[in-house]
């Protein structure tokens, strides 16, 4: 892989072969038919990082707020 | 519900259904469509738009680390692939705030966005650096906002590098992708960018240029300085303009093209 950033490689790699910040990655999954990506709280909750789709109107929708918690 | 303002629905009558049971059926319909599929069937009759927003690192072969804000290649990919093909999409507003990232998701994304055959346009927010530059290019018309910057540097080699003639070799054809779809989609001709990719004395640690909004204009990478309005209408004015060409086709073939 050529990395072509402006960000230093060794601060993007930074922590590539530890897992002890494997708690902050986020998990896609699929709610009310849009894809987003969550941050896991508690069993089966999960608050609302991003969403993932094109379509303009996906974001103003009240449910699909960022910061949101959901149950999946 | 008041009846002044109720939409009424053209849907013919199931035989021996009254006008309200069918009126009924018609909303049932729009909201199981709404609740189903997510979609609506209000449109915006200067044309449906979607946007895409490629944030952070373009994130490729490998998986970055959690402190990367990442842009998927495996998530855009396939949202360009079903804009182009959804007939009630109209165009497409691409939205750049990146830092860089791979060359090969970065160019397979600025290749993709470049073949489609609906109106694009983009706008740089903020910073389209590195492999940010080709993806901006890419859409049929660019903007950049004022302050937002693009830096154009060489390309590096990460990991271990042997140290041969031929490592040098395949380098300089790995940023020939670049500088060739650069200036195959924008008006900078292949020496000027490699030029500006070169430069010494512009960053600090670095050899390259650092582009600020209206300079970017001036180089010929982008096309014009600009906000979210301005990236808008050029959009619907493309929009229009395919859709006066596609009428003017149907009416020279007879009416064919529906």
């Amino acid at each position: 892989m050529i990395l072509y950033s402006i960000i230093p490689a060794d601060i993007v790699f930074d922590g590539f072969d530890s897992d002890k910040k494997n708690n902050m990655r986020l998990i896609e999954l699929e709610y009310m038919g849009e894809k987003i990506q969550a941050i896991p709280v508690s069993n089966g909750e999960y608050i609302i990082a991003r969403l993932l789709s094109t379509s303009p109107k996906t974001y103003l929708n009240p449910a699909l707020q960022p910061g949101n918690v959901i149950k999946v | 519900m008041t009846e002044v303002n109720k939409v009424t629905f053209s849907s013919p009558a199931v035989k021996g259904e009254t006008q309200q049971e069918c009126e009924n059926r018609d909303v049932n319909n729009d909201i199981d469509a709404i609740k189903e599929l997510g979609s609506t069937s209000i449109s915006n009759p200067k044309g449906n738009i979607h946007c895409l927003t490629i944030i952070g690192q373009i994130e490729g072969h490998i998986i970055l680390p959690p402190q990367n804000k990442t842009t998927k290649y495996e998530h855009v990919i396939p949202q360009l692939v079903a804009i182009e093909e959804d007939k009630s999409i109209d165009g497409l507003l691409l939205i750049l705030n990146t830092v860089g990232g791979d060359v090969e998701a970065g160019l397979a994304i600025a290749e993709m966005i470049a073949s489609m055959s609906k109106p694009t346009v983009s706008l740089i927010l903020g910073g389209g650096h590195s492999i940010g530059v080709p993806m901006a290019v890419a859409t049929d018309y660019s903007f950049i906002a004022p302050s937002a910057t693009m830096t154009i540097h060489p390309l590096r080699l990460n990991g271990m590098i042997i140290g041969v003639p031929q490592t040098y070799e395949y380098f300089d054809k790995m940023q020939e992708r670049v500088v060739q779809f650069v200036s195959k989609n924008s008006n900078i001709s292949s020496d000027k960018f490699r030029e500006l990719m070169l430069k010494t004395g512009e960053l600090a640690n670095d050899v390259g240029t650092v582009l600020f909004g209206e300079e970017a204009v001036n180089s010929g990478i982008i096309k014009a300085v600009g906000g979210l309005s301005e990236a808008l209408k050029k959009l619907y004015e493309l929009i229009e303009l395919k859709r006066n060409s596609q009428k003017l086709l149907s009416e020279n073939t007879g009416g064919e093209i529906q």
